[in-house]
């Protein structure tokens, strides 16, 4: 699976999708800060065209912002602790912990143990539940027109056309995903169970279409399509009307 | 301060082969450490990947082992996050050199403020003997079975063009100077470079007619010149061994400006 998924190994990571410069400016902030307290790379998928977006941007007075908890210097192995919620406190270098960082199989001390396969399950299990556990604490999502007979899943640049037509038609509903990963499986179930039809768009041959199409059928939906359109511009509102047609929505 | 203050015993044994030199370095680094009585707990150690990389996990201190080739971006960033630290990365000529090559060339640049150890044996050792960008010319490894046709990087040569501070190239041979250099490296503001060419036996001398390492350590000596005495025009000397020689010395000892300075990072602790 490596072949697919770009290394060996699982793992999760925290990703976030704006479609707008004030998203971009809010979603950055909140990247930040579920990185520090998952301590996980968050990814925040800017694209060209949000990159190139003129647009109304409100500065808060202040922001929100999550410090990673630290560790304390009470015993010499208190560092090693796993807390209920997966994410242990961050040993500071420079504070008598003598800490061990590194990326291979280790033990809750630090002991390199690339040859036990108890041990890389404990770690690897722990460092993939951290954030599939805390999932329905990191999704965001936005949803326009909810209980409408049809919707439209869609993230980032790929929804900007979505959002004209939901915001014109009362028929169409949109649920805009802010954050792809940890799937937000509860929004895509909600959503699925009281419709009659989905049609996810994305600026690519359906990379989320999958997870998606699979959530949206366990919850009820039996008509799940994509509307798919590569080559760098978004679907137009009259792109996402023409589909909706063909699917007998409109 | 005692040698297992210093190094972590529930580590050991440790994973070096029979005859290996990075046990030289780790006494001539601990040696250094000790004489300049610098407080362990305010130093911390990075290693990227390799056999030399490992150093930093032996040590009783705070390590970061990071992946193959970072070690130098890793050091920066912990540098600049924690100021007040004493930062010294362990490394190796395929770590430090090739694979974060561009990571070495601007760390020098910047003018980081670390200490660097490379320790060159000349080879991938510990993924089973491939040619490295140190592999001298018409050498055998695993990946060269019939010599080396590539001309080897010179590392301490490229630290000073890129404008490391300071800059210094030993043997384990010679172990009281590259103590010396040590000690002068960790005392030293701004990127301070210290490269130690040292004998792999297992993967790199057994490819090349030295599998006892005293026959590495007598190549090392027929092999070494001062710098000051290696061949004055430049163009020729790629070193490692073009001409057959590896230069020893102290390259350059200068007061540049360091990274902390230039950016004005202030102390916290």
């Amino acid at each position: 699976m490596q072949t697919k998924w770009g290394s060996h190994g699982d793992y999760q990571v925290i990703a976030f999708a704006p479609a707008s410069v004030q998203e971009m400016f809010d979603l950055t902030i909140e990247a930040f800060n579920y990185a520090e307290k998952y301590r996980v790379p968050a990814f925040l998928l800017s694209d060209a065209e949000v990159g190139h977006m003129r647009g109304k941007l409100t500065i808060p007075e202040s922001a929100k912002i999550v410090n990673r908890k630290e560790k304390g210097v009470k015993r010499s192995d208190e560092a090693y602790d796993v807390p209920d919620e997966l994410v242990p406190p961050f040993a500071v270098f420079g504070k008598g912990h003598k800490t061990m960082i590194t990326g291979m199989t280790h033990a809750a001390d630090s002991r390199i143990e690339p040859e036990d396969p108890e041990v890389h399950a404990e770690l690897v299990k722990r460092l993939n539940d951290k954030v599939l556990l805390n999932r329905k604490d990191i999704n965001r999502w936005e949803t326009t027109g909810p209980g409408s007979k049809t919707m439209i899943i869609s993230y980032g640049a790929a929804s900007l056309g979505a959002m004209e037509v939901a915001a014109q038609d009362e028929r169409i509903g949109l649920l805009r995903l802010k954050s792809l990963w940890p799937f937000p499986e509860e929004p895509v179930r909600e959503v699925a169970r009281d419709c009659e039809r989905i049609l996810v768009s994305e600026m690519n041959l359906g990379q989320l279409y999958g997870d998606i199409k699979r959530a949206a059928l366990e919850a009820g939906c039996k008509d799940v399509r994509l509307l798919s359109k590569i080559g760098g511009d978004p679907p137009t509102p009259s792109e996402f009307r023409h589909e909706l047609k063909a699917m007998g929505a409109i | 301060m005692e040698l297992f203050e210093f190094y972590r015993k529930d580590r050991w044994p440790h994973v070096f082969c029979p005859g290996c030199g990075n046990g030289t370095v780790m006494n001539c680094f601990y040696r250094a450490f000790s004489e300049l009585d610098l407080p362990l707990d305010k130093t911390a150690f990075v290693g990227g990947i390799g056999c030399s990389s490992r150093i930093p996990l032996y040590i009783n201190s705070d390590a970061l082992h990071t992946t193959h080739g970072r070690a130098i971006a890793f050091a920066t960033g912990l540098k600049l996050a924690k100021p007040e630290l004493k930062v010294v990365v362990f490394t190796g000529d395929g770590d430090l050199g090739a694979i974060g090559g561009n990571h070495f060339i601007n760390g020098c640049r910047r003018n980081v403020d670390m200490t660097v150890i490379c320790i060159n044996n000349n080879i991938y050792g510990m993924t089973g003997g491939q040619a490295s960008i140190t592999t001298p010319h018409d050498f055998l490894s695993t990946t060269t079975p019939l010599g080396n046709r590539e001309y080897p990087f010179d590392l301490a040569e490229i630290a000073v063009a890129a404008g490391a501070n300071y800059v210094a190239r030993w043997t384990t041979r010679q172990v009281h100077e590259l103590t010396k250099s040590i000690k002068t490296a960790l005392q030293k503001k701004g990127f301070a470079f210290v490269e130690v060419v040292t004998q792999c036996p297992t993967n790199f001398g057994r490819r090349n007619k030295m599998a006892d390492p005293t026959q590495l350590l007598d190549w090392f000596k027929e092999s070494m010149v001062r710098r000051e005495k290696a061949r004055a025009a430049a163009v020729d000397h790629v070193d490692l061994n073009l001409a057959g020689q590896i230069t020893v010395g102290e390259f350059v000892d200068r007061k540049r400006e360091s990274y902390g300075e230039l950016i004005g990072v202030v102390k916290d602790g």
